[in-house]
């Protein structure tokens, strides 16, 4: 029988919700912090490397403890980039961990994502193994904690012949070499980290890298607020020769010390290997199989015109341009790369011929689901339809459904063709208002920045100028935000109230052909 | 900006102080990790084991059969010694470890690393290394006499002489009555130059 991690997702999602929720509605959905949990991360790994090559200019391997104690010493500078660096440190293993348990939620750690998954959990690895050189760069009680029980895990292996733990022993005195090796892993270990990175996000096309210029500023304020306040002192310096009776523990560091240093070395490192295994293999457990895995898109090579449209929107850079064999109505048509595709459907909605696509969610499946819909009755004439994610209405469809609204759901707010709101609004819709997921927390990473440009900015697969632009709406409102939603609702209703009736016609004819690119070029 | 904007932008800010303030301690949590006043010794040194060799010397037939490069009157099998750790506190035995040079064949210089738990106060620690192979070694008597050998044979057995008088004795004792402080760690070394176990203590 196969394992399943489906059900720790679900209870991953409902806490990852409710968390959400409370976010939202204290910050608002834009701002939302954990909305941006990568994005934080890659920022604090910015402070670090900044204070970090600071702070590498006073610290001399000869002396580790000392020269720590000088910058510490330095109230003007020292002290408080010291105590950033340190934060900072802490605040990423927070993002990493919010980031991770968000990935896992929201399912998306399986298929195509595998890549990101499992580079995520080896960067994780490093972005550890570089905070501990780190604590043991100051040489003080914890870092010679850490140096010693790491020493003593590590000499669980039978690699090498003398232990580890002998340099720590007392019997001679560590020397510059120890300290210039250590210095030499923390700074090499976040090179390493950019390589791992860049596979990280390679399989992403536009990367969001930072957050918004005001989360990164109220974070970097709030890091010095701390270090300024709760100044980083000096703790007692590594002596092998007596044994602490307490220390000041760095916990996102040093939350494995007190499991570790009560079992044998080789249990406390088989358990860690075996967490570490298991976050590495999470994406055979999550993955979807048979009917459950979304088919990828499909490019209909009859009526793709080559314009590239698809291929650029597409937030996973799984669609390529590939020259037409033999030459036909275009000189490069469309092609899915199904290992890459993750059914998000975007290119659904960036396809104004309507030529590519999830099986049976192509703008053509599209227009023939919604002209259903329109002939099944079940949008009251003149009523505001609201276009949204499947997912999003979960948190808030029955509170809009109470206000009078026809809700539409769908996989994707940005996989929705702007056919299909033209031909709500000519249908006889009273409006369509289109409630994407905030623009940070799209599972599908571009949908709502897609759906505007599409609406307002004329981009490729553009709503027709002749649709009434005062009988659509765009706005956001995160699953967990049912007040956004409704207050968008109630603002775009009011709106519609204050027009004349909608003329409705009875048949609506859509286009669904474009010249080929290279008619165009040839013209 | 409506009232209960304002209250939920002052309880987003409230909120942000008391998430850094807990990021903060837990960054700088004191933890036990010492509970009790038990102090600690050390026992960590490196020394070489004894090479425990038969030598015999070869006969004219087994030298001719040899290349000449090769060709070594005096010819030495053997293994490195094994030896037991016994420490003792007070008569009663607290570890025994048996070791055993390093690297595959245990023909390196063997290591030891272990850490025990101890009352403190006034205890009489005996720590005692004994060569556990009761096989005496038995260095070669005929000195190599062959043309192009002569040298090597001469190279070999002076490294043979610096390597025994590298070799951790067969039996080395160390008796220490000591009076030691909570949590307090004395390291047991064995010093390569007296060929002795010694107890180092910095408080």
């Amino acid at each position: 029988m196969a394992i399943s991690a489906r059900p720790a997702e679900r209870l991953a999602l409902r806490a990852l919700n409710v968390a959400d929720g409370a976010a939202a509605r204290l910050y608002g959905s834009r701002w939302n912090p954990l909305h941006q949990s990568g994005a934080i991360a890659v920022a604090l790994l910015g402070v670090l490397i900044v204070t970090g090559l600071w702070l590498l200019l006073f610290y001399r391997v000869g002396a580790p403890y000392d020269s720590v104690a000088r910058i510490t010493a330095d109230p003007w500078v020292g002290r408080w980039t010291r105590g950033v660096h340190r934060f900072a440190s802490d605040w990423v293993i927070v993002a990493v961990a919010v980031h991770g348990l968000r990935m896992f939620a929201q399912a998306r750690s399986w298929g195509p994502r595998v890549i990101a998954w499992v580079s995520g959990v080896f960067l994780v690895a490093l972005l550890y193994l570089c905070g501990l050189t780190g604590y043991v760069m100051v040489w003080d009680a914890f870092g010679y904690q850490v140096a010693h029980e790491g020493a003593r895990l590590l000499d669980s292996l039978p690699i090498l012949s003398e232990p580890i733990s002998r340099a720590f022993a007392g019997d001679e005195s560590l020397l510059g070499p120890f300290f210039f090796l250590n210095l030499f892993a923390h700074i090499a270990i976040p090179l390493g980290m950019g390589l791992l990175f860049w596979l990280h996000v390679s399989r992403l096309a536009r990367p969001t890298m930072f957050p918004p210029r005001r989360v990164t500023i109220v974070i970097v304020g709030l890091l010095v607020g701390a270090a300024v306040l709760w100044p980083l002192g000096m703790q007692p310096e590594a002596n092998p020769f007596r044994l602490p009776a307490s220390v000041e523990t760095d916990i996102f560091y040093g939350f494995w010390l007190p499991l570790t240093t009560r079992l044998p070395a080789g249990v406390a490192l088989t358990l860690l290997a075996a967490s570490g295994a298991a976050l590495t293999l999470v994406p055979m457990l999550t993955r979807r199989r048979g009917t459950a895995v979304p088919p990828p898109s499909v490019v209909d090579e009859s009526v793709c015109t080559g314009c590239t449209q698809c291929a650029i929107d597409c937030p996973f850079d799984a669609i390529t341009m590939i020259p037409r064999e033999p030459a036909g109505r275009s000189l490069e048509m469309a092609r899915v790369d199904p290992d890459r595709c993750v059914s998000c459907g975007i290119c659904a909605g960036s396809c104004a011929p309507m030529a590519v696509g999830p099986a049976g969610r192509t703008g053509r499946d599209q227009l023939a689901e919604i002209r259903a819909f329109l002939a099944e009755g079940q949008v009251p004439r003149g009523a505001p339809v609201v276009v949204c994610c499947a997912r999003s209405a979960r948190g808030w469809g029955a509170q809009l459904e109470a206000r009078g609204a026809t809700l539409h759901p769908v996989d994707c707010a940005g996989s929705v063709h702007t056919s299909v709101i033209e031909f709500l609004v000519r249908g006889g819709a009273g409006g369509v208002l289109v409630l994407t997921c905030p623009p940070r927390d799209c599972w599908n990473r571009e949908g709502p920045t897609w759906v505007v440009e599409r609406m307002y900015h004329d981009r490729e697969a553009e709503l027709k100028p002749r649709v009434d632009r005062r009988r659509v709406g765009v706005a956001d409102a995160g699953a967990t935000d049912p007040a956004a939603a409704i207050a968008a609702f109630e603002q775009f209703a009011a709106r519609l109230a204050a027009l004349d009736d909608a003329p409705v016609e009875v048949v609506v004819e859509i286009e669904m052909e474009c010249e080929p690119v290279p008619a165009q070029e040839d013209a | 900006m409506t009232p209960r904007i304002a209250v939920r932008r002052i309880m987003g800010i409230v909120v942000a102080l008391i998430v850094t303030a807990v990021m903060t301690l837990a960054s700088r949590l004191m933890l036990r990790v010492n509970d009790s006043d038990e102090a600690m010794v050390r026992l960590a040194w490196t020394a070489r084991p004894e090479r425990i060799e038969h030598c015999r010397t070869l006969g004219d037939d087994e030298l001719a059969a040899l290349p000449a490069h090769m060709r070594q009157q005096v010819v030495c099998e053997g293994v490195t010694a094994r030896y037991r750790v016994d420490v003792l506190r007070n008569g009663h035995v607290l570890a025994t470890d048996h070791l055993r040079g390093g690297g595959l064949r245990n023909d390196r210089q063997l290591y030891h690393h272990r850490e025990l738990r101890v009352p403190s106060g006034t205890s009489t620690f005996e720590i005692r290394v004994t060569r556990s192979d009761s096989a005496t070694a038995a260095p070669g008597q005929v000195a190599d006499s062959g043309a192009t050998a002569g040298e090597l044979a001469s190279r070999d057995e002076v490294g043979r002489s610096r390597r025994q008088a590298d070799e951790i004795p067969p039996a080395i004792v160390l008796t220490e009555t000591v009076t030691l402080a909570p949590r307090e760690v004395m390291l047991v070394t064995y010093d390569r130059t007296t060929h002795r176990l010694r107890a180092v203590r910095k408080d």
